[in-house]
C-alpha cells in the first residue's frame, strides 16, 4: 500500500484543478497501533456523449496528465467502460467527482479494495 | 450548419456564427440556464444552508438534471447499497448547489457572448479561459440534448445515427422523418454540436 503520492500541476486553462503537493503519510510510531487508511479512488465511466478527445482534454487539463497518460486512461474508459483516474484520500477524491462533474462527464469515488 | 473553431495567433480561437447557428446557441444556452438554476433553493426554513450552498440531497427527477448531476457513489446502472445512498446524498447536499451556479453562469456567459442583432452573423474570439467554458458549455447542452431523446447507452446512440442516416438518404430528408421522429430534428443538433465541440478541442490554445 503506498505512502506516498503525487499530482502533477495544474494546466493554466484547467482552473478547475486543485493542486496538491506530494503528501507523505507519517509513519506511526511503535506505540500507537494505527490502522492504514484504505486508498480511495476516482473512477471515470464511459458515456456515449462525450468526445474522446475531449476526455482525453479533460484528464491533462484537471489532473495535469501527460498526453500519452490522458490518451491511455481515456481508451480504458471508451474499451473498458471505465478507468481509475486518482487514487487517494477519500476528500481529495470527492473533490476530484465534483470537477469531473463540472466538466460532465460521469464520475464516482469508492474505496480502492471494493469490487 | 457548418460554423467551427478555428485557432488564431496569440492563444486564441475564433469561430463565426450565422444568425440560425446563433439564435440556436442562445436558446439552447437560456434553456439550459433556467433548468439548471430552477429549484436551487432561495427559501428554505433554513437561511443558514441557504447561505452555504447546502441543498437537500435529494436526486433529480428530471433526466437531464440527472444527468449534468449525477450520483457520487453510485456506479451506472448498479443499485447502491444502504451506505452507497447515504454517502451520495452527503456528497450532493454539498456539491449540487455550486454546480448547478457554475454551469448556469458559464452557459450565461456562452449567451451572453452571443448576444447581437439576430439577423447578423456573430463572430466569437475567446482566450484560454473562455475556451475552456465553452468546452463545459457544448458538453453540457450535449448532454442535455441526449437525455431528452433518450440517449443513454452506446446501442441508442447506434440507434439514432442510423435512424438519422436513413432520413438523410430519404427524397423526403429530414424534415419528413423528423415528422415522424421528433428526435430526429435533435439529434442533427447535438450531431452539429458535436463537430463543433471536436473543432474547439482541436483549436484549445
Amino acid at each position: 500500500m503506498p505512502v506516498g503520492w503525487s499530482v502533477a500541476e495544474r494546466d493554466p486553462v484547467g482552473r478547475m484543478g486543485a493542486v496538491t503537493a506530494p503528501v507523505e503519510l507519517e509513519r506511526p510510531e511503535a506505540e500507537t497501533a494505527t490502522v492504514p487508511d484504505v486508498p480511495w479512488i476516482t473512477l471515470v465511466w464511459n458515456d456515449p456523449v462525450n468526445l474522446m478527445s475531449y476526455v482525453a482534454y479533460v484528464f491533462r487539463s484537471y489532473f495535469g496528465y501527460d498526453r500519452r497518460k490522458a490518451e491511455k486512461l481515456m481508451m480504458d474508459v471508451h474499451n473498458l467502460g471505465r478507468a481509475v483516474v486518482a487514487t487517494g484520500g477519500r476528500e481529495e477524491m470527492e473533490r476530484n467527482v465534483e470537477a469531473m462533474h463540472s466538466y460532465g462527464l460521469w464520475s464516482t469515488v469508492q474505496k480502492a479494495d471494493r469490487s | 450548419m457548418t460554423a467551427r473553431f478555428r485557432r488564431e495567433r496569440r492563444r486564441r480561437v475564433t469561430a463565426t456564427f450565422d444568425p440560425v447557428e446563433a439564435a440556436l446557441l442562445r436558446d439552447l444556452t437560456g434553456q439550459l440556464v433556467e433548468l439548471v438554476e430552477e429549484g436551487v433553493p432561495t427559501e428554505t426554513a433554513d437561511p443558514l444552508a441557504v447561505a452555504l450552498g447546502i441543498g437537500p440531497g435529494t436526486p433529480p427527477e428530471d433526466p437531464v438534471l440527472a444527468r449534468l448531476l449525477p450520483d457520487a457513489y453510485t456506479a451506472p446502472g448498479t443499485e447502491p447499497d444502504p451506505s452507497q445512498v447515504e454517502d451520495g446524498t452527503e456528497f450532493r447536499r454539498y456539491t449540487e448547489v455550486g454546480l448547478r451556479q457554475l454551469k448556469g453562469n458559464r452557459a450565461r456567459g456562452v449567451r451572453d457572448e452571443l448576444a447581437g442583432d439576430p439577423t447578423e452573423t456573430v463572430d466569437v474570439r475567446l482566450d484560454e479561459d473562455r475556451a475552456a467554458q465553452w468546452l463545459t458549455v457544448l458538453t453540457d447542452l450535449r448532454l442535455a440534448l441526449a437525455a431528452r431523446i433518450g440517449l443513454r447507452t452506446e446501442a441508442d446512440a447506434a440507434e439514432l445515427d442510423a435512424a438519422a442516416d436513413r432520413a438523410m438518404a430519404d427524397p423526403g430528408g429530414l424534415d419528413d422523418a423528423a415528422r415522424e421522429d421528433p428526435r430526429l430534428g435533435v439529434h442533427q443538433v447535438y450531431s452539429w454540436l458535436g463537430y463543433l465541440q471536436e473543432t474547439l478541442v482541436r483549436a484549445m490554445p
